[in-house]
């Protein structure tokens, strides 16, 4: 990776900086140049090998990949946004479809539970509907009471002087 | 009339070379010379590409090593900062992290410089002040040792290395990325997050800076006035 072709453009078309800083500057670029020859020989291929697994590694996972880096940016936004949305559905879906079977899991722990109180709220019913049956009774006894004691009071003799405004009682 | 014509036909060009250069497109840098190579490179990396890898650590690793080894003047340090750079660009690639948008050079770089801005503060922590009798002690041995006076052109890099020392971390930064890490002033604008008029004016600052530090008279070793002085950066510009 040597570049023999010296890098530096200058200051060509800056007329302000002046003879004097322009070789300043191109004698910087010099020494820039001198720093990057001096790195160590193998050292880019040593740094390569010593780093290479991290990419690797990373590209493993899944999710890593589904965001991977694609070069291009507008394409990039466009597969995240496909990606979320697909990561979404699958995460909603697998909530549906554990959520029945959770709700059967916890009706057959509480069974036994729900059958008792289920019984004590039957015998409350049974004994209030035995409750309105002899009301039930007592009220048509005294229905039939009422009724006995209007004929009685009708079929009386003296009842006619009881007539007022020409309608009977 | 003709003359004239010419004249200023060279100074358009010369103006286009300057815009070219501002813009980023400085000519003979390490990176490949058509747009669609280094997005491509950098998503076969991405998708596990060893080869790609190999391509891309070989592009950068030189301008990386560059600028570590010209602010810490360590090979061990800049080695150390170059694989540490990589490390996470992997990382970033691998996982997605990295999105590229065109500033890959401006994002490789930044790290770069943040790594090194760390490294240096460790060091400067845990330095331990040197007697600067024992450095010139060194250089005078140095010197017998090889028989032969360092070259003008040598003391005059020397110098210069001395002087962007000296400098303010913000200034030498940004001839650091120029020089060492061939970036345009547009990348580097973008880097640093000012406008490129601004860092035009920072780099012209700087290099007055440097020509001041310069002007300072040395003190040879031998007590007499060095020789090197005005000679770093000026005495190239006869040769060209």
């Amino acid at each position: 990776m040597n570049d023999t072709r010296e890098t530096h453009a200058g200051f060509e078309g800056l007329e302000s900086l002046g003879a004097e800083l322009r070789a300043i500057d191109d004698t910087l670029a010099r020494v820039g140049s001198i720093d990057r020859d001096a790195i160590p020989s193998g050292l880019a291929d040593r740094i390569a090998a010593a780093t290479e697994h991290r990419l690797e590694a990373s590209n493993r996972g899944v999710i890593g990949r589904m965001f991977a880096f694609t070069g291009a940016s507008g394409t990039s936004w466009g597969l995240r946004i496909a990606a979320m949305i697909g990561l979404a559905a699958a995460v909603g879906s697998a909530w549906l479809s554990m959520r029945p079977a959770a709700s059967s899991t916890s009706t057959s722990r509480i069974a036994p539970v729900t059958v008792a109180v289920a019984k004590s709220v039957e015998q409350d019913i049974e004994s209030w509907l035995s409750i309105t049956n002899a009301t039930d009774s007592e009220v048509a006894q005294l229905s039939l009471d009422s009724q006995e004691i209007d004929a009685a009071t009708i079929s009386d003799p003296g009842a006619d002087s009881w007539i007022l405004d020409g309608e009977p009682l | 009339m003709f003359g004239l014509r010419m004249e200023a036909m060279s100074r358009r060009l010369a103006r286009c070379a300057f815009w070219m250069n501002v813009l980023g497109h400085a000519q003979g840098r390490d990176i490949p010379s058509d747009a669609v190579g280094l997005p491509g490179l950098l998503a076969r990396a991405a998708a596990g590409d060893a080869a790609a890898w190999r391509e891309l650590v070989g592009l950068y690793a030189r301008r990386v090593f560059a600028m570590a080894f010209s602010r810490l003047r360590s090979r061990e340090a800049a080695e150390e900062i170059s694989q540490s750079v990589f490390a996470t660009l992997a990382a970033k690639l691998g996982t997605g992290m990295y999105t590229e948008q065109g500033k890959f050079e401006s994002w490789l770089m930044r790290v770069t410089m943040n790594r090194i801005r760390d490294e240096a503060r460790r060091a400067r922590r845990h330095a331990v002040p040197t007697d600067p009798s024992v450095l010139l002690d060194v250089r005078q041995t140095e010197a017998a040792a090889s028989g032969e006076e360092p070259g003008q052109d040598e003391r005059s890099i020397q110098r210069l290395r001395e002087a962007m020392e000296k400098l303010p971390d913000a200034d030498r930064e940004v001839l650091m990325l120029r020089h060492q890490g061939q970036m345009g002033f547009k990348e580097i604008a973008e880097l640093l997050g000012e406008p490129v008029g601004t860092l035009l004016a920072r780099h012209h600052r700087a290099l007055k800076k440097i020509r001041e530090l310069l002007d300072v008279e040395p003190q040879s070793a031998d007590g007499r006035p060095g020789s090197g002085s005005r000679s770093a950066g000026r005495g190239e510009e006869h040769g060209r």
